[in-house]
C-alpha cells in the first residue's frame, strides 16, 4: 500500500466522503421509493398526465365562473393568463372544480386558448367534473382545438352552427351578419326574420375594435364573437370581445388632431364626474358626445347601440371595459376594483325583440 | 317629372364598413358613395330632377356607414346643394332620415 492512502488525513476525509456518499445514496433511495409509492394505485394515463403537467402553469378557473356575475374575479383570472402570455409560458386551466359556468366564460375561454395557441404557446386544460357544465364546454369545442395547432390567422371559426358558435376576426365584416341573423331567427321565432339591431350591433362593436382596440393602427386587435342558442327558452345570447385597451384607454390615447382629443378631461370639467362608470353612463346616453364635439349625438357608436336597445331591438345588454361594469337595461353602472384590458358586450335576442320580415324573398 | 331612385339593396343587402380598407368584403360606404351615389347625384343635378335613396331592404346599417355616404356626399358638394337634391324613404327604420339629415347637417365638422 503506498504511504499516501495509510496517513490518518486520509482515513479522516475517505470516510467523511463515504458518510456523505451513503447519505446521498439513502436520500436517492427514499426519493425513489416515495415515486413509486406516489404511482401505486394509479393508471399510466394518469401518470402521464401528471408527467405533462409538471411542463405546464397550473392556474384555477374561479368556481363561480362567469364574466358578468363575478366580474372582478373573471378578471383576476385573465391576468394570471395575460402574465403567462407575456412570459411565453406553457399554461394548464384546471377546470375540475367549477361549480357555475356560462357562455361569458365559455366565450373567454376560448379566445384566450386561441391567443395562446395562435402564438404557439402550449394552452391545455382540465374537464369540469360537474357533467353539465362539462357537456357546455364541449360544445364550445373548447377540447377539440386544446390540442391542436391553429395557426395565426385572420378569421377563426369554432363550435357547432345552432349550439354556441365562436367566430374571430380582425375586419368589419358585414356579412356576418346575415348568417348570423338566419341561424339565431330560426331559433327564436322558427323561421327567418330580419333584425335589424342585431345589425346595428354588430356592425358598431367590428367597427369599435377595427378603429380603436389598439392604438397603433386598424385591424391590429382580433375580435370574438360567440353566438349561444337556447331552444327551449326561444332566445339567443351574444358575446363580444376583444383585448384591445377599452374604451376609456382608448379616449385618452387620441391624437391631437382628432376631436376626441382630451375628452376624458372635457367630460370631467363639464359634469364634474371622476369615475368612468359614470363616464360610460354618459357616453351611452350621449352626453359625452354632446360635451367632447359640441354635437349631437345621434346614432354615433356607442350611443347608436345603447338606441338599440331602447327600441326593444335587442335585450339585457351589458358592456365591461377597463374598470367599469355596466348592465345597460337595468341603468346598473359599477366602478370594479379591476381593469379589464378591453371591451366586453353581452346582450340577448328573444321572442319580444322587435323584428320584421326576412329581406330576401 | 320623376326622381332619379336609387335602392341600397342594388349595392348590398348588407352595407358595411366606413371605408374601402375595413374589410375583404367591406361593402363600404365609400365605395357606395363613390361609385353610386355621386353618378346619380350629379346625373340629378344635370336633369334637375330629385335623388330618391330607398334605405329598405338591407338587414341594417352602422352608423359609419350613413355617415360616410350622406356625410361624406355634403363634404363633396356642401349641404345645401344635398339637401335640395337628396330625398328619402325609410319605411323599415323611420328613425335613419333623422339620422342622415344629422350627418348632413354636421358633415363640414366631421371626417
Amino acid at each position: 500500500m503506498k504511504k499516501y492512502y495509510s496517513t490518518s488525513e486520509y482515513k479522516k476525509a475517505n470516510k467523511r466522503r463515504a458518510v456523505k456518499s451513503h447519505k446521498r445514496k439513502l436520500v436517492s433511495k427514499e426519493k425513489k421509493k416515495k415515486k413509486l409509492r406516489d404511482k401505486q394505485g394509479k393508471s399510466v394515463e394518469q401518470l402521464k398526465k401528471e408527467d405533462l403537467l409538471k411542463r405546464y402553469i397550473k392556474i384555477s378557473a374561479p368556481n363561480k365562473f362567469s364574466f358578468i356575475k363575478y366580474p372582478e374575479e373573471t378578471i383576476k383570472f385573465i391576468h394570471k393568463l395575460e402574465r403567462q402570455y407575456q412570459n411565453r409560458k406553457k399554461v394548464f386551466v384546471d377546470l375540475s372544480l367549477i361549480e357555475e359556468l356560462d357562455y361569458s366564460a365559455i366565450s373567454i375561454l376560448v379566445s384566450v386558448m386561441f391567443t395562446f395557441k395562435s402564438r404557439n404557446i402550449d394552452f391545455n386544460g382540465s374537464f369540469p367534473e360537474n357533467p353539465d357544465l362539462k357537456k357546455l364546454l364541449i360544445d364550445s369545442d373548447f377540447f377539440k382545438y386544446l390540442n391542436r395547432p391553429v395557426g395565426n390567422k385572420l378569421e377563426y371559426n369554432v363550435g357547432k352552427p345552432n349550439q354556441i358558435f365562436t367566430r374571430a376576426n380582425k375586419e368589419v365584416n358585414s356579412e356576418l351578419g346575415l348568417v348570423v341573423m338566419e341561424e339565431v331567427s330560426e331559433t327564436i321565432w322558427g323561421k327567418k326574420r330580419t333584425c335589424k339591431g342585431l345589425q346595428r350591433v354588430l356592425l358598431e362593436l367590428m367597427h369599435n375594435t377595427n378603429n380603436h382596440a389598439d392604438t397603433g393602427g386598424k385591424g391590429v386587435k382580433h375580435w370574438w364573437l360567440s353566438v349561444n342558442h337556447n331552444k327551449k327558452e326561444q332566445k339567443v345570447s351574444f358575446v363580444f370581445i376583444d383585448y384591445g385597451v377599452g374604451i376609456f384607454e382608448s379616449l385618452k390615447n387620441k391624437p391631437n388632431n382628432s376631436k376626441w382629443a382630451g375628452a376624458i378631461e372635457k367630460i370631467s370639467n363639464r359634469f364634474k364626474y371622476g369615475s368612468n362608470n359614470d363616464i360610460l353612463k354618459l357616453l351611452l346616453n350621449g352626453d359625452v358626445h354632446m360635451t367632447v364635439t359640441g354635437e349631437h349625438f345621434r346614432g354615433k357608436g356607442l350611443p347608436g347601440i345603447k338606441e338599440v336597445q331602447d327600441r326593444n331591438q335587442i335585450s339585457n345588454l351589458h358592456i365591461i371595459s377597463n374598470d367599469v361594469f355596466s348592465d345597460v337595461e337595468n341603468d346598473n353602472y359599477k366602478k370594479l376594483n379591476k381593469n379589464f384590458s378591453g371591451t366586453f358586450a353581452f346582450w340577448e335576442l328573444n321572442k319580444d325583440n322587435i323584428n320584421s320580415e326576412w329581406i330576401i324573398s | 317629372m320623376d326622381n332619379i331612385i336609387i335602392r341600397v339593396k342594388d349595392f348590398s343587402i348588407v352595407p358595411g364598413t366606413r371605408k374601402k380598407d375595413e374589410g375583404k368584403n367591406a361593402h363600404s360606404g365609400e365605395e357606395f358613395r363613390e361609385d353610386y351615389l355621386i353618378p346619380k347625384f350629379k346625373e340629378a343635378i344635370k336633369d334637375k330632377k330629385k335623388l330618391t335613396v330607398n334605405l329598405d331592404g338591407t338587414i341594417g346599417y352602422g352608423t359609419s356607414w350613413l355617415e360616410e355616404v350622406f356625410g361624406g356626399l355634403a363634404r363633396n358638394f356642401g349641404k345645401n346643394q344635398v339637401n335640395s337634391i337628396l330625398e328619402f324613404i325609410s319605411e323599415e327604420e323611420p328613425y335613419l332620415i333623422d339620422d342622415i339629415k344629422h350627418y348632413i347637417e354636421h358633415a363640414e365638422k366631421n371626417n
